[in-house]
């Protein structure tokens, strides 16, 4: 309701804050380093983590509220860059989505073929990249 | 790092605590389950920072080094959003009234009302979005007890709340209304952004929006919503990508009022003269007005020439999914014929009159419609003695600020009442968000 007197801004119009988005982008990337090291011969990772990581994908991709969110449906806020992490899931996944999601299901239930491995690798480092530069999408990226 | 992040854990244990002392108005324990949301991501935090200790320093400790504070920053944002819920913030009855509106809307989200300088709904929450590292038990089952979507309504509080401004909670309603059924309203507004290229759709979109939720604030909160929007919206005619020309929103929603209340405002001998401060641009003006050469000209002219068919389609819409919220023009009528002329002599209408076993409490939208329309047209008929004659207006409007409070709090009293006397077993007492009784005398609603 805030028309247009009011400074549209993250801070004023978001209640998910850049400090969250960044956060969630990064707890995200944590855990696509962890899968990436386990699947080229590490570790293998503990089943919720291995489990997380296929429900955010399969929230992040299917969920299609995400994407039908407009600018200003709510908030006023131009960008909605506190679907970041979402939308940058669903960017890179683009037409694979379906091959990812399930590659991602059988990861987490300890199911992956051998021939699934490299092109799930192949994405989770494009996705890893792809956040990183998201980052500066969202106003802070230093704290002093 | 890790000094840093154990004292900021530690900091935000003690704030939490803090917080589960203050006591949050009693329509919904949303408070309650936000704090269990951050003690769950404390706890995820200070697993990572245990395990954080016994790997090597590389790439990757040095992204969860900054994960671990920004997440623990993160929590005093969080933290921060409660500060301004609690019951000096935003009054408790006040929060019920206005709860069932958006529970009426869509019940299986949940509503945190905040005080702030603005009206503004945002989602707090989505479980779609969350922290796809939450590895704490507590953690994710705070996430599965938030629900589908937490959203945050902020309102003007302090010396900027008035409860003359609370009719435009319901433009907000609107905007809620919208999401719910997006794909909906977005086939009935495709039409009108036809032959537009994308970036121009968008603004169109937009501003379309803003007029079908200013129409939903007019269904659901009658004339005081035009009357609140018109003292909220003057000034800044400069539209942007998010927001048409100020005037374009008032007028528009000016029009639907006069139209819909005509008889009551004719019955209630409010004449021409009488709505001289409250400026109205016929559409044709509008299109007049309209600075050629901006970058939005063609795009203004679009939407001016549309808006009786956006309100009609707002007004469609929100009779499909919210009709018992409709504030029908008789329901107007009947309010003033009641209410006014004791209003006028300051008794706060908070119950129908009629024999005493069968008087309702008086809905929100009927206490503020009545109050507006003294506020509009009958100030001057207000019996409250005001010593200083030089600031009478402004003192007057004080006192019927504080009648608006008093009749939208006895009239949920006297809902509270009645509930309880349908279901004694739902007595609670007023609690705290750690779930502790207050020991106020005040009860507390299990359902809005």
């Amino acid at each position: 309701m805030s028309g247009n007197s009011t400074l549209i801004s993250w801070t004023s119009n978001m209640s998910r804050s850049p400090m969250s988005v960044t956060a969630d982008i990064l707890g995200l990337r944590i855990l696509i380093n962890d899968v990436i090291k386990s699947l080229n011969g590490g570790q293998e990772l503990p089943s919720d983590r291995r489990e997380a990581l296929s429900s955010s994908f399969r929230r992040y991709i299917r969920d299609g509220r995400n994407s039908r969110v407009r600018p200003n449906g709510l908030s006023g806020i131009k960008q909605n860059a506190r679907l970041l992490p979402s939308s940058v899931v669903r960017r890179e996944a683009a037409e694979d989505s379906e091959r990812i999601l399930t590659a991602a299901e059988h990861y987490a239930s300890g199911s992956l073929n051998t021939n699934e491995v490299k092109p799930f690798v192949a994405f989770l480092s494009r996705l890893d990249t792809a956040l990183d530069r998201s980052r500066s999408e969202i106003r802070i990226s230093r704290y002093l | 790092m890790e000094t840093t992040a154990r004292f900021y854990l530690e900091r935000m244990r003690l704030q939490i605590e803090r917080a589960k002392r203050s006591h949050f108005p009693g329509a919904s324990d949303v408070p309650a389950r936000w704090l269990a949301y951050i003690d769950g991501k404390l706890k995820t935090a200070e697993l990572g920072l245990n395990g954080l200790k016994d790997l090597p320093s590389d790439a990757r400790t040095d992204l969860q080094a900054e994960w671990l504070l920004t997440r623990i920053l993160s929590c005093d944002e969080d933290l921060d959003v409660l500060a301004r819920a609690d019951t000096t913030q935003v009054a408790d009855f006040v929060v019920t009234a206005l709860m069932r509106w958006f529970k009426a809307v869509d019940h299986t989200s949940e509503y945190l009302f905040t005080s702030d300088n603005v009206f503004e709904v945002s989602q707090l929450f989505e479980d779609n979005l969350q922290e796809a590292e939450a590895t704490h038990p507590d953690h994710i089952e705070a996430i599965r007890r938030l629900g589908k979507t937490v959203y945050r309504i902020r309102m003007p509080g302090g010396a900027l709340g008035t409860a003359l401004h609370v009719p435009l909670v319901a433009h907000e309603v609107g905007h809620v209304l919208i999401f719910a059924f997006l794909e909906e309203i977005e086939s009935e507004i495709a039409p009108f952004c036809a032959e537009l290229g994308e970036e121009q759709a968008e603004i169109l979109t937009n501003w379309i929006v803003e007029i079908v939720a200013d129409t939903i604030c007019g269904f659901v909160a009658g004339p005081a919503g035009f009357f609140a929007l018109h003292e909220k919206l003057r000034g800044n005619n400069v539209p942007d990508e998010n927001y048409p020309q100020n005037y374009v929103r008032t007028s528009s929603l000016a029009y639907f009022v006069h139209r819909k209340y005509k008889s009551v405002f004719a019955a209630n001998k409010v004449r021409k003269a009488d709505w001289k401060d409250w400026a109205i641009r016929s559409d044709a003006d509008l299109l007049t007005e309209i600075e050629e050469h901006s970058d939005y000209a063609n795009l203004s002219r679009r939407l001016i020439e549309a808006l009786p068919q956006i309100r009609d389609i707002a007004s469609k819409f929100a009779r499909i999914h919210i009709p018992d919220l409709e504030y029908l023009p008789a329901r107007y009528a009947a309010d003033l014929e009641m209410h006014l002329e004791s209003f006028l002599f300051a008794i706060p209408p908070f119950e129908t009159d009629g024999d005493l076993r069968s008087r309702k409490p008086t809905e929100l939208a009927s206490i503020l419609n009545v109050a507006w329309f003294i506020a509009a047209f009958r100030l001057d008929k207000l019996r409250i003695k005001v010593a200083d004659v030089a600031d009478k207006k402004g003192k007057l409007l004080v006192a019927l600020d504080q009648l608006i409070l008093k009749a939208i709090e006895l009239s949920e009293l006297r809902r509270q009442w009645e509930d309880d006397d349908e279901r004694p077993s739902t007595q609670e007492t007023a609690r705290t968000p750690d779930g502790e009784g207050s020991g106020k005398t005040s009860r507390r609603r299990t359902s809005a």
